[in-house]
């Protein structure tokens, strides 16, 4: 018996032994896997550019929260110009008890986001109001109205005789921050009278007197001058583009405010006219169209060049290049998309913060968001500027795929729900790479 | 002869424990990470005297690497033998060192006499060890100032579950263990690079192996002139196929545990060479006891999976000596045996034109304490070379050996 109980209490001392085998060899023993990068150029990369855009405030995709408005002239991408239509409805119905007497109408709005182009010279806008509505209404769903989404480029007719307003200005943001003009004093008068009228047919329907004043002032068009050099961002809030009518009752001065106003918003629209002739660019006609990276070599450029640009509705287009059946016991630990920008592109525009990636195909249709990256740089070095993107889950997924060639197409661009409105920019004149790290971990030899 | 069902009940379960002993880590030498690992350099019941078996016969040890021996033992007694090492390694190259400890479990036997002139023992052995955790910082390829990190851990080792039986034929002793052999080797490879937001792989690969292993052994003891005698040993065994299965899978992490589904199962064997262990000792007087070893294992031949290894075949050579003043006398001291030894191993690894060999020196003592023996024996030594950027590593280890002798078959007498 002693015996067992002797053995027992060894062996169990032996088991509870609490081992350490941390140990050095790295540095003679031969460590079998490794990580290794690999760069691979991207020849396959073209500009293109999507025929059309949401670019109303009836889209299912974004708020417009900024209305573009100006021109701006570029000797890559030519002439864009951005004329925005709004509507404006009265925020509260007044009755008027005595004998009221028209003052003023003046015109608001509030510079919001960048300014591009040339600011330096004087800029006109107009106002104009056309003569009726659009059909917004698309379909019935559920008894609940869906409102038709106005594309870039939609717009409504307005003839000259409409201008209600102009006014002239420099186009700083302190300027512009809280800009206002006054308008026709024949259309508040006008606009005065009737809501007078309004106030006795719909005391107690508000929203009616609204459909009515929209139909009587249309959709108010901001147009600028041809002669315009500069674009910039009009905020489309509330309490931003408004008109005001001044009136006085007695010794008493009053306002009425006409701006924009939920659930009779589906009006607002941006009309947008890129003009690329004279650019390398002109040959986009249609969405299928492209032009390949080195077709499209300006005197400036390195290599080649593609663009990507908001408003313009410019695209870089790249076809990935896949390995389908890497090396066994290999497999993608990382992948990166990298775009270098051009230099030169810095002299007039910022380079913009982000570049996001869209899911595409051998049509140029512009399929589904990938991701988006950052723009990175050494503060000592910005003209080593680069956009690094990562698609490690897209690109794994996608070799992972038997037939992947369709998927393989990637669209590079600004925030499509941004192309209303900004006109930032990419231009790269070389190739974009497609930086892919393998982890090779065989461990049978 | 008959044993009792209660102590069949507590041989059960010592040899259970003893299972569970051999689960843990009991090398930490990155040299184990080829083959089947660290096979012992010294072990057995005589690691004082350099670890010297195949001529070594007494009634005090169970000589369990040369079964031939059995017959020595008393042949109304029981024996239960344990043998354990705690070691301490510091490890040292040409750019950095370290230290390491590991405590094992080298063998657990049994043994009793079975019938006249037959011999029984079982029990379980360490036939290798692995142990190892290595760390690289490499840089990635294509890169400048990128690094990545790979960490790879092995474990594991072969042992046998033995079973042994010997029969004495006048000067000679003949015995054969029969062993099932078992255990696994795992390996665990995890690769993640210094790159934000990148995929870690982990793989691991996990040997699994069972084998028949049949190792006789022959002793012949002439008794000279002046009580003296003189023992001649031999044991090994042939050209050995285990059957081994392979299981291999991979990994990604950490956004998610990904399989990397390159999975693979192989299945085949493993071949244990042939090995053989030749001795002789003599002994005087009961005082004096010296020993000599030589062993040979043809590792060159050793395959995986069909796949032959470049190892080279393994020599070593045991040296060893025992005093004991008095085996009659009055004071525990005199009582005593004392031993002294050296081994030498050229191993089967080379590596960068450099053989990875290992000397040792021992130095023990075994003293009785009525049915109890112990041996405590320390064994220091050096194995590898700092040389073309290899490892060396300095060990010393505390050797224990107990052995419980307790008399069963006595039969009482009436008067």
């Amino acid at each position: 018996m002693r015996i067992f109980i002797l053995l027992s209490l060894a062996l169990l001392t032996i088991f509870a032994c609490n081992n350490d085998i941390t140990s050095n060899g790295d540095d003679f023993i031969d460590n079998q896997g490794s990580v290794q990068k690999e760069i691979y150029k991207i020849y396959k990369t073209y500009t293109v550019r999507i025929d059309s855009f949401p670019a109303s405030s009836a889209n299912p995709f974004s708020a417009l929260t900024t209305l573009s408005f100006g021109i701006a002239e570029d000797k890559y991408t030519g002439k864009v110009t951005s004329t925005p239509y709004v509507q404006l409805a009265p925020s509260t119905l007044t009755k008027f008890t005595s004998y009221t007497s028209f003052d003023s109408l003046m015109f608001h709005f509030n510079y919001k986001g960048e300014i591009w182009g040339d600011t330096l010279p004087l800029q006109t806008m107009r106002l104009y109001h056309t003569n009726a509505l659009p059909d917004t209404r698309d379909y019935m769903n559920n008894s609940n109205t869906i409102y038709r989404t106005f594309y870039n480029n939609f717009s409504i007719p307005y003839d000259e005789k409409s201008l209600i307003g102009e006014t002239e200005f420099y186009p700083t943001s302190k300027e512009l921050s809280k800009y206002k003009f006054r308008i026709s004093d024949t259309l508040g008068e006008n606009l005065l009278e009737y809501m007078r009228l309004l106030a006795l047919e719909y005391s107690s329907d508000i929203d009616g007197a609204k459909r009515k004043v929209l139909d009587y002032l249309g959709d108010i068009v901001i147009v600028p001058d041809p002669g315009n050099t500069c674009l910039f961002g009009l905020s489309n809030t509330i309490d931003s583009i408004n008109m005001t009518l001044h009136y006085h009752i007695g010794g008493n001065s009053y306002q009425m405010v006409f701006n924009r106003t939920d659930g009779f918003n589906q009006y607002t629209f941006i009309n947008i006219d890129s003009d690329l002739s004279g650019s390398p660019y002109d040959i986009l006609e249609t969405q299928r169209d492209e032009i390949d990276f080195i077709d499209a070599k300006q005197s400036d450029s390195r290599i080649g060049q593609a663009i990507t640009e908001g408003m313009t509705g410019l695209m870089i287009k790249v076809k990935l290049p896949v390995k389908i059946a890497p090396e066994k016991y290999s497999t993608i630990i990382k992948a990166e998309l990298v775009f270098f920008p051009q230099d030169e592109t810095l002299k007039d525009f910022q380079k913009m913060d982000s570049l996001y990636l869209y899911k595409s195909n051998s049509q140029n249709s512009l399929i589904s968001a990938i991701t988006g990256g950052a723009l990175s740089y050494d503060p000592l070095r910005p003209n080593d500027a680069e956009y690094r993107i990562d698609i490690t889950n897209y690109y794994i997924n996608l070799c992972k795929q038997s037939s992947p060639e369709e998927d393989s197409y990637i669209m590079a661009s600004i925030n499509v729900n941004s192309l209303p409105y900004s006109f930032d920019r990419l231009v790269i004149d070389e190739y974009p790479e497609l930086h892919v790290y393998y982890t090779y971990y065989d461990m049978h030899e | 002869m008959i044993i009792d069902m209660k102590r069949l009940i507590y041989i059960f379960f010592a040899i259970i424990l003893s299972a569970n002993a051999y689960g843990q880590n009991n090398s930490g030498s990155p040299y184990s990470m080829y083959g089947i690992g660290i096979m012992p350099e010294n072990s057995g019941a005589f690691v004082g005297m350099g670890g010297v078996s195949a001529a070594m016969r007494n009634n005090t040890h169970v000589n369990y690497l040369n079964p031939a021996s059995y017959t020595a033992l008393d042949s109304n007694r029981f024996y239960a033998q344990l043998g354990a090492t705690g070691e301490r390694v510091h490890i040292l190259s040409n750019e950095e060192s370290g230290n390491y400890s590991v405590a094992q479990n080298d063998a657990v036997s049994f043994a009793l006499r079975i019938a006249p002139l037959w011999y029984f023992s079982t029990g379980f052995i360490q036939r290798s060890n692995i142990g190892y955790d290595l760390y690289f910082v490499r840089p990635i390829v294509n890169t400048e100032n990128r690094y990545f990190a790979q960490q790879i851990s092995g474990e594991g080792g072969l042992n046998d579950f033995y079973m042994g039986i010997a029969r004495k034929f006048g000067n000679f002793s003949i015995g054969l263990n029969a062993s099932v052999t078992f255990g696994s080797i795992e390996t665990v490879q995890v690769i993640e690079a210094g790159i934000s937001n990148s995929y870690a792989v982990t793989s691991q690969k996990k040997t699994s192996v069972t084998g028949f292993l049949v190792v006789p052994g022959v002793q012949y003891q002439k008794t000279l002139k002046n009580n003296s005698s003189l023992t001649l040993g031999l044991s090994g065994n042939l050209n050995t196929f285990m059957n081994a299965k392979e299981t291999y899978y991979a990994y990604t992490t950490p956004t998610q545990s990904s399989p990397l589904h390159d999975e693979t199962i192989t299945r085949g064997n493993v071949k244990f060479p042939f090995r053989i262990v030749a001795g002789a000792s003599y002994a005087w007087k009961n005082k004096w006891n010296v020993a000599a070893d030589y062993t040979y294992q043809r590792m060159s031949s050793y395959a995986e999976f069909g796949k032959k290894q470049e190892f080279n075949d393994y020599h070593k050579i045991a040296v060893g000596g025992s005093f004991t003043p008095d085996i009659n006398g009055r004071y525990q001291w005199q009582r005593n045996s004392y031993q002294m030894g050296a081994y030498y191993v050229r191993s089967h690894i080379e590596l960068y034109d450099i053989k990875v060999n290992t000397f040792g020196l021992t130095l023990g003592s075994l003293f009785s304490v009525r049915d109890l023996t112990f041996g405590i024996a320390l064994d220091g030594g050096v194995r590898g070379s700092t040389k073309n950027g290899m490892l060396q590593e300095k060990f010393a280890k505390l050797r224990l050996n107990i052995v419980f002798k307790e008399s069963w078959f006595m039969k009482r007498k009436i008067y």
